[in-house]
């Protein structure tokens, strides 16, 4: 079903690899911690770490690293060729923290430019673990939304306002 | 877009009494990894063909029906399923607002496409009433998501079946009373934070010396 997977940050970065174990697709982990890998097991040529000695749980600040660093990104992706040539590509992603997400918006939109199809997995996390994991993931989330997931409603206006015009 | 509700996913899969925290977790995403690939494996029933008969239900899924589903562009997906004992889908309308096995309240009604796939005992072939209830339960989904009409059925006799398995695979959600809850306890922590108040001014009055 998915001809790659993507883990971002620690929590992301383990559901992929359950998912990559499960359907026996390769796949790629993201961090900015090497602290949150330190018993992750897999490939060494699968991982790339951006250490900065992680982000505080600042999605912002996540982001500003891997935006820094994104040619290192766009290398070690280029480098695995199973990504190259990939067309259904999983991305997992833990939303109450600063390296997946920091991570998710840079990857989404190279991705989205080569024209791979995504399927985002996107955890929100649980009520007991407060700020700042829930506006975090909250945030986040209409960022991704706005960004991505309203473009029908964006057509459908624009067919309707072609269709009052030609009326 | 599968959005995922930790505290929900926890409570279906998570176990209290595991011995560490890696294994909880791992529990947790296994679950999460099993409700998606079970359509996974109804692509590829052809492998099990011992014991699954496609050919006596309604249609097999295929892997470009899964694909167009998990890879719709818009809105949110949510996985489902239900386990009927007999065949009998008065509890269906009811059952299948929590049905979710990711999320737990996404609204079914605001779906744009789905697959459904109702999995039959391979010994219930003979039974009276199997296939009008396969029928029923596509009319009542159907209901559901207020005929959406962009839909693909499917159901398969399975010898490893003792129970009826209904899963559905839903795309395009938009609305959730379950995001609305994280957005309202959000507010509430961050109301509570702030509540907490700053460091005051201490009061030395009595220090003066006069």
């Amino acid at each position: 079903m998915f001809d790659f997977i993507i883990g971002a940050g620690q929590g992301g970065s383990r559901i992929a690899k359950e998912f990559a174990n499960s359907f026996e697709c390769d796949a790629a982990y993201f961090n900015l911690s090497n602290v949150d890998f330190s018993k992750f097991e897999a490939p060494r040529n699968r991982i790339l770490v951006l250490d900065e000695g992680g982000t505080g749980r600042n999605p912002e600040f996540g982001e500003g690293i891997v935006k820094r660093n994104f040619i290192e990104v766009r290398q070690f992706l280029v480098g695995l060729k199973r990504f190259e040539s990939a067309q259904f590509i999983m991305v997992c992603v833990g939303g109450g923290g600063g390296s997946g997400t920091g991570f998710m918006f840079p990857l989404l939109d190279y991705m989205l430019k080569r024209k791979k199809e995504i399927l985002l997995v996107y955890t929100l996390p649980e009520r007991r673990e407060g700020i700042p994991a829930k506006p975090n993931a909250l945030m986040s989330l209409n960022r991704l939304i706005e960004s991505y997931l309203q473009e029908i409603q964006i057509k459908r206006l624009v067919c309707c306002r072609l269709i009052t015009i030609s009326v | 877009m599968l959005p995922i509700d930790n505290d929900f996913c926890v409570k279906r899969y998570g176990n209290e009494i595991e011995d560490d925290g890696y294994n909880y977790w791992r529990r947790v995403n296994l679950g999460l990894v099993r409700a998606l690939k079970r359509f996974w494996l109804m692509t590829n029933l052809e492998k099990y063909k011992n014991y699954i008969d496609v050919a006596s239900g309604y249609k097999g899924l295929d892997r470009n029906d899964v694909l167009r589903i998990v890879f719709s562009k818009h809105g949110f997906i949510d996985i489902r399923e239900m386990i009927f004992e007999d065949i009998n889908a008065d509890q269906l309308l009811q059952r299948i607002k929590s049905a979710s096995l990711v999320f737990g309240s996404l609204d079914i009604r605001t779906t744009k496409r789905y697959a459904i796939s109702v999995g039959i005992p391979d010994d219930w072939k003979r039974k009276d009433g199997v296939l009008d209830f396969v029928e029923q339960v596509f009319d009542m989904v159907s209901k559901s998501t207020k005929h959406t009409p962009d839909v693909v059925r499917s159901s398969y006799f399975n010898k490893k079946l003792s129970r009826i398995h209904v899963s559905l695979l839903l795309a395009g959600l938009s609305k959730s009373h379950g995001l609305e809850k994280i957005v309202k306890s959000a507010v509430k922590d961050v109301r509570k934070l702030r509540d907490k108040g700053d460091v005051e001014k201490l009061d030395l009055s009595d220090l003066i010396i006069p």
